[in-house]
């Protein structure tokens, strides 16, 4: 039995289907990166498995996380979960986050809800956690409002929260598309080190090949809804069965080509 | 010698910022600051830097729509004038980041790019042009009734560049062009963009903070941080052999591809 299981997993709106069946495992402490256009169904899959699909969305098939079945679950049992067991990044930080509380208090939530810490030693975890994602200042950081920081210090806020609890599934949905590529680069590393650090099982969504591939062992590809290929990335790059995850693999391969004749004068 | 096309000196763009105490002036982003800028006929230029550091304001610099706190900026040598700028705008114009914020959701495509020949008194006959500009950006005559909302990503990016080139102009300044598409589809703007420029012999100045669009596109490149440009030169010298710290770690800091067995 694999950590997280999910089997013949459908989601629809009404007729519409958005996720076609698909089927994918993950081990403990692996890393799975899902790379599709926008509109392919990746982050509905990450919602179906968090438990936040929209109410006008059904979803069948099975989410099976350390053997229990997430599919069935009600509310209320789902939030016993998310947050704790399993947690996500969103992709917009300023969406996620709210803007009405201090952060300091945001990343102490979950740690007040499931592990019932007092607001004081919330707080004093919260800071930890900041220091932990690589916030500089955390004790100013925490009494901060979302709008006075930066999108790169929002973005390791929201990943501060998702690992308060030490989750042991954290899902991590286009987390740098809203930032510079050198501040894209630390979030990148910050979040590979936590999870390397905590044994933690992740599953990153992008549409970016250069950036899946350094966040994970295995790759699946989506396209409409369904995943067309699952392979490891070095038989992703070396022999791509799909038609679209060729494409990928050879645009991505000619624009680093063509990058390093300008960089370094040659095509290696 | 003959004039640049379009020349910067000195310039400046300051935005005041909400007050921090009840008396006093009020603080100042200096968003565009001492800024001098050379652009021929011909040219393609990059401009990249992170956001924040001033490169949308340029662009609303040289577009004209925005006025700068100081210094000046000439177009073909002459300082330009509220009459002169119907001629302007026919010449210079511009492509933003995101179509679907920057087409009408109400207009359709034959309105959208009839707009620019009908406001800028074009004086050709203005559906054939519109029939060829449609041609230029490789996109089905059929689409003339639609709404923004019918086409994709890719057409909607499509539709926006033949607005922009509908008065043929000579100068085009794209705002990060292509960082809203899809990787498979942003690669077609590329290209369609990178043939456009050189058919139609464009000066272009290309807007981006991805390096790889810049050296797709552009023979020099200027990197600007804090509202200054801090290097510049051809996109191979800088690129090659970077000389500024900060444009050393934009370089390192583009996404690569694992070494792969």
């Amino acid at each position: 039995m694999k950590f997280l299981e999910v089997n013949n997993l459908t989601v629809s709106f009404g007729n519409k289907v958005v996720v076609d069946n698909a089927s994918f495992e993950l081990a403990a402490g692996e890393r799975l990166g899902i790379i599709g256009e926008s509109g392919s169904g990746k982050t509905m899959i990450a919602l179906a498995v968090i438990g936040l699909l929209p109410d006008s969305a059904t979803a069948t098939g099975s989410i099976r996380l350390a053997g229990e079945e997430l599919l069935t679950l009600n509310d209320q049992q789902m939030s016993a979960r998310r947050g704790n067991q399993l947690a996500m990044v969103f992709q917009e930080p300023l969406t996620a986050l709210n803007p009405l509380m201090r952060v300091g208090k945001q990343i102490a939530q979950p740690l007040r809800n499931h592990k019932k810490l007092s607001r004081n030693a919330g707080l004093a975890r919260a800071i930890a956690l900041c220091t932990a994602v690589g916030l500089p200042d955390p004790e100013h950081i925490v009494r901060a409002y979302p709008h006075q920081l930066s999108g790169g210090q929002r973005q390791r806020i929201g990943l501060a929260i998702a690992i308060a609890c030490s989750p042991k599934l954290l899902i991590v949905d286009e987390p740098t598309t809203a930032l510079d590529v050198s501040v894209q680069k630390e979030v990148l590393k910050t979040i590979n080190d936590l999870v390397q650090q905590q044994g933690t099982s992740l599953v990153f969504i992008s549409h970016d090949l250069p950036v899946v591939s350094t966040m994970s062992e295995n790759i699946a590809v989506m396209r409409n809804g369904e995943i067309v290929e699952q392979a490891n990335i070095s038989a992703l790059f070396n022999n791509p069965h799909h038609e679209y995850s060729k494409k990928l693999v050879d645009l991505a391969r000619a624009t680093e080509n063509k990058f390093n004749r300008f960089t370094i004068g040659s095509t290696a | 010698m003959s004039n640049p096309l379009i020349e910067a000196k000195t310039l400046c763009r300051d935005f005041k910022l909400p007050r921090t105490a009840i008396s006093g002036a009020r603080p100042v982003r200096h968003a565009v600051a001492d800024l001098d800028l050379k652009i021929e006929v011909g040219d393609r230029l990059g401009v990249v830097g992170e956001s924040g550091s001033g490169k949308t304001t340029l662009a609303k610099l040289l577009l004209n729509l925005d006025k700068p706190t100081s210094g000046s900026i000439t177009f073909k040598g002459q300082k330009l004038s509220l009459s002169d700028m119907a001629i302007f705008r026919r010449e210079v114009q511009i492509i933003f980041q995101d179509p679907r914020s920057s087409l009408d959701p109400r207009m359709t495509v034959e309105q959208i790019i009839l707009e620019p020949l009908e406001c800028l008194d074009f004086q050709q006959n203005h559906q054939s042009r519109i029939e060829q500009v449609l041609q230029q950006v490789e996109l089905d005559p059929t689409i003339w009734l639609r709404y923004p909302h019918e086409l994709s990503g890719g057409q909607r990016q499509r539709v926006a560049i033949a607005r922009a080139l509908a008065t043929q102009p000579s100068v085009l300044i794209a705002d990060e062009p292509v960082s809203a598409l899809d990787v498979l589809v942003r690669e077609e703007i590329l290209q369609l963009l990178s043939g456009l420029i050189e058919s139609l012999n464009l000066t272009l100045v290309l807007i981006s903070h991805d390096l790889s669009v810049i050296s797709r596109l552009c023979e020099k490149v200027v990197v600007m941080r804090d509202g200054r440009i801090i290097e510049s030169g051809t996109t191979q010298d800088v690129f090659r052999t970077p000389q500024h710290q900060f444009t050393q770690h934009l370089i390192a800091s583009v996404p690569r591809l694992p070494t792969i067995k």
